[in-house]
This record gives structure tokens, C-alpha cells and sequence, in this order.
């Protein structure tokens, strides 16, 4: 493999991570806020604006559900917005504006808006 | 002679006792005087809603200030319908601003203001009826109420108030029915008004109901200044509530515009009233924040929970706005 080669298959490489792993939209990724816990025993997730908070206040996550996903959200500075998510439990439709990834199999997204809708 | 001497003495008492009982009746009659001096009253007393507890007033003090014998101000406020007692503060001589805190949203409260002399006169009374109402910085979310730009996914349309989680929200044009007010940035323009004059597509079943604005705006800084002495619906204010939409995209001053609304909640035939404040970002610039297509308009309200009371009502003693 000549080095014409190599940097292509870089570029490609490159270019799949941006736009595969780092899909950025001001479009809303739109979903629900969910008890991550409620979802590994079976349930649906669903929680109201309170219950939601004293999860998150007591350390367990709250997280993203759209469609078939379940999202980890991020706040912008790296640090996990499950709080700041929990405030929103009680919509039936939430919008999530921000860079969704997938780091080591795991949906995350870094978002930099978070709406009702 | 003797005779004739004692004809001049009675009427000589006669006389006296006639002067002395015209005196008397002088003294009752005529005023005094050198009578107490009394303080001129302060003016233009009005009245804000700072919180569902606390109302502050301000007015213009008494010209009696420069005087020697001027002392201080007395408020005192009672319920508009309540027992005849109430409570009262001392306001100090230079006051111009004052709260009264401990109140209960809903019910309407008469303050009512008297300057004092030491020599214990006090000035006849300004009075101002006013209420308490809930303060809203933040939705129900928690989070600052912003109503977006017609382009984006998010809502254009604010829901004053939502009973059922306490606070005001944003709403898309899928839940149209659960707008009061409304934005559309088309056209390089900024329109803001009663939902029900919004040219949206709401889905059928969804279109909102009248939201009534007031016509004129006020322009502050904070909706802790818009003070006044009438209720919202005073006189010839009733007659001036609309369905109006306000075209502010040229509106260039360095001010934020507050609105008088009112609108029936679901099922009620009784108006809530309300004032909204649009908020220009700190430090200035367009009414319009942020990044498109997601740009909003910032809000803070304050809303009447209890239908038909309008704020206030006209004070006895001040001038109309």
C-alpha cells in the first residue's frame, strides 16, 4: 500500500468517525426522559418530574429514550446531565439539540439544548 | 333718680351678660385660630405585584418634609373585605419605596398612607387597593421561559400558566389549544401577540383561544417597576383588550416591553390577568437570542392565579395614569 493509500484510507476513516460517531443537528433528536433503572427491569421508563429528580439526587441515572435508543446525555463541560434531564420527566415529548456519538457501544449525546416540545 | 340709676345698672348687666354669652357661643363656633399644624399628604401613591406575597408601593413625598415638625409616614393595609383590622408599618421621612410582605395571593388589600407630625396631626390618607400575584422567571421545566423562532422544532407558543405543574410553558403548534401568546419571526420581522392572530397551521382541534391584550405596552426594566395605581381593567382600560399582535422588530430601545393579558382559563368565564415582560439579553441587543434556527425571546410574567382581580383598583386621591 502505497502512501497515497494509507492517507486515503485515513481520510476515510476520518470522515466516517465525523459524520457516523459525531452527527451534529440543530434539528432535535426528539424522545422521551426515562429512569435508566426502570428500563433494565423491564418497564417503561416513564417517571414524573419529581420521582425523577430524587432518582437522580440519590445517584441513579436518568437518561434518553428515542425510539429504539437509549441516550446518555452529557452536558457540554463533560460533566452527566441526568439532573438537569430529570427536570424535563414530566413531557410527553422532549428535544435534545447537541453531538450524538456512540463511545464504546454506548449512545451518548452532548447536548447543548434541552426543550420541551 | 335712684330709680333711674338702677334701670342703667341692670341694663348695664344685661349688657354684659349679653356679650359674654355672644363670646361663648364665638368660641364654639369660630375656628381656631392657631390650630394644630397638619402635614400635607404624599402622592401618587401606587403599587406593585413583587411576588404571590409581597406587594411594594411607592409614591412622591409629603412637601411637608422641609417642615420642622414632620416626623415619619404611617402604612397600614387591610383586606379590601376582611375584618377592619390590619397591620401597620412606620415608613422613614426621604422613603419613597417600601414593601409590604406576609400577604396572601387572590385577596385585594386597601394600603392606605399618612404623614405625621410630632405634634401627633397626620395628613389625610392616599390610598391604593392592590393584590399579591405569582412571579414566573423560570417554566416548568425549571428552566428560563423562552419561546422560539417560527423556523425551529421547538415551541412558539407560551402557555401563561399550566395549573397542573405550577409555572408557564412552551408549546409547539400540536398543542395550539394550550397557546396565550405567540411568536413568528418571518419575513425578517418579530411579531409577538394573542395566539388566536398567529397565521399558524394549527391541526384541527388545536386552534387557541382568545388571549385579550391591553393596547398600549410599557416600556421597563424590570417588571418590579411597572407600578400603578388603576386596575388593569379601570374605566376606559376594559374597552381596550384585544386580539392584537405587536410588530417589534424595529423596536430599538434599550428597554424590555411589558403587556397587560388576560384570558379565560379552560372552562372558566372569569379572566386571569396577567403581566408579560419580553427580556432583551443582558447587556442589550435583539429581542431574538441565540443560534438559528433555535433563536428565542426570553419571558418573565406575572400572573393572577385568581380569576377577576385585576391588580388594583383606582386610588381615592391620584391622578390617572
Amino acid at each position: 500500500m502505497n502512501k497515497l493509500s494509507v492517507f486515503a484510507v485515513m481520510l476515510i476513516m476520518a470522515i466516517s468517525t465525523v459524520f457516523v460517531y459525531e452527527a451534529y443537528s440543530q434539528k432535535p433528536i426528539q424522545g422521551q426522559v426515562v429512569s435508566f433503572n426502570s428500563i433494565v427491569m423491564g418497564g417503561n421508563g416513564k417517571v414524573s418530574k419529581d420521582e425523577a429528580k430524587k432518582l437522580a439526587d440519590s445517584g441513579n441515572p436518568i437518561v434518553f429514550k428515542s425510539g429504539n435508543k437509549i441516550y446518555f446525555v452529557y452536558n457540554e463541560d463533560g460533566s452527566f446531565a441526568g439532573k438537569k434531564l430529570a427536570n424535563y420527566a414530566s413531557n410527553d415529548k422532549v428535544g435534545i439539540v447537541g453531538k450524538a456519538k456512540k463511545v464504546n457501544g454506548v449512545d451518548i449525546i452532548i447536548a447543548t439544548m434541552i426543550e420541551s416540545m | 333718680m335712684l330709680k333711674n340709676k338702677l334701670i342703667v345698672l341692670l341694663a348695664g348687666i344685661a349688657m354684659s351678660l349679653f356679650v359674654l354669652s355672644s363670646c361663648s357661643e364665638d368660641n364654639n363656633t369660630n375656628p381656631n385660630p392657631n390650630p394644630e399644624p397638619k402635614p400635607s399628604p404624599a402622592s401618587n401613591l401606587e403599587a406593585t405585584s413583587i411576588n404571590s406575597t409581597t406587594v411594594a408601593l411607592k409614591f412622591v413625598v409629603s412637601p411637608s418634609e422641609t417642615n420642622t415638625l414632620f416626623q415619619d409616614y404611617m402604612l397600614s393595609w387591610k383586606e379590601e373585605s376582611g375584618p377592619a383590622v390590619g397591620d401597620s408599618k412606620v415608613i422613614l421621612k426621604g422613603t419613597t419605596k417600601t414593601e409590604v410582605s406576609d400577604l396572601e395571593e387572590g385577596k385585594v388589600y386597601l394600603f392606605t398612607l399618612v404623614a405625621r407630625y410630632t405634634n401627633d396631626s397626620v395628613s389625610t390618607p392616599v390610598t391604593v387597593l392592590w393584590s399579591p400575584a405569582s412571579r414566573f422567571v423560570l417554566n416548568t421545566n425549571d428552566d428560563d421561559i423562552k419561546v422560539y423562532e417560527t423556523s425551529s422544532n421547538f415551541g412558539s407558543g407560551l402557555q401563561m400558566f399550566y395549573d397542573s405543574e405550577g409555572a408557564p410553558r412552551v408549546r409547539t403548534v400540536s398543542n395550539g389549544k394550550d397557546w396565550d401568546l405567540g411568536i413568528r419571526t418571518t419575513d425578517n420581522k418579530i411579531i409577538i401577540g394573542s395566539a388566536s392572530k398567529m397565521t399558524y397551521n394549527f391541526p384541527t382541534g388545536q386552534t387557541p383561544d382568545p388571549t385579550l391584550i391591553y393596547k398600549d405596552y410599557f416600556k421597563a426594566a424590570s417588571l418590579d417597576d411597572v407600578f400603578d395605581s388603576r386596575a388593569m381593567n379601570d374605566g376606559d382600560r376594559d374597552a381596550n383588550y384585544s386580539e392584537v399582535t405587536f410588530d417589534i422588530t424595529n423596536f430599538t430601545e434599550a428597554t424590555n416591553l411589558v403587556f397587560y393579558v388576560r384570558k379565560y382559563q379552560p372552562g372558566e368565564t372569569r379572566y386571569n390577568y396577567a403581566k408579560v415582560m419580553i427580556k432583551r439579553p443582558a447587556g442589550g441587543g435583539s429581542f431574538l437570542q441565540g443560534t438559528s434556527p433555535n433563536r428565542f425571546i426570553q419571558f418573565e410574567i406575572s400572573y393572577q392565579k385568581t380569576p377577576d382581580v385585576p391588580y388594583a383598583k383606582i386610588s381615592n386621591s391620584n391622578v390617572t395614569n
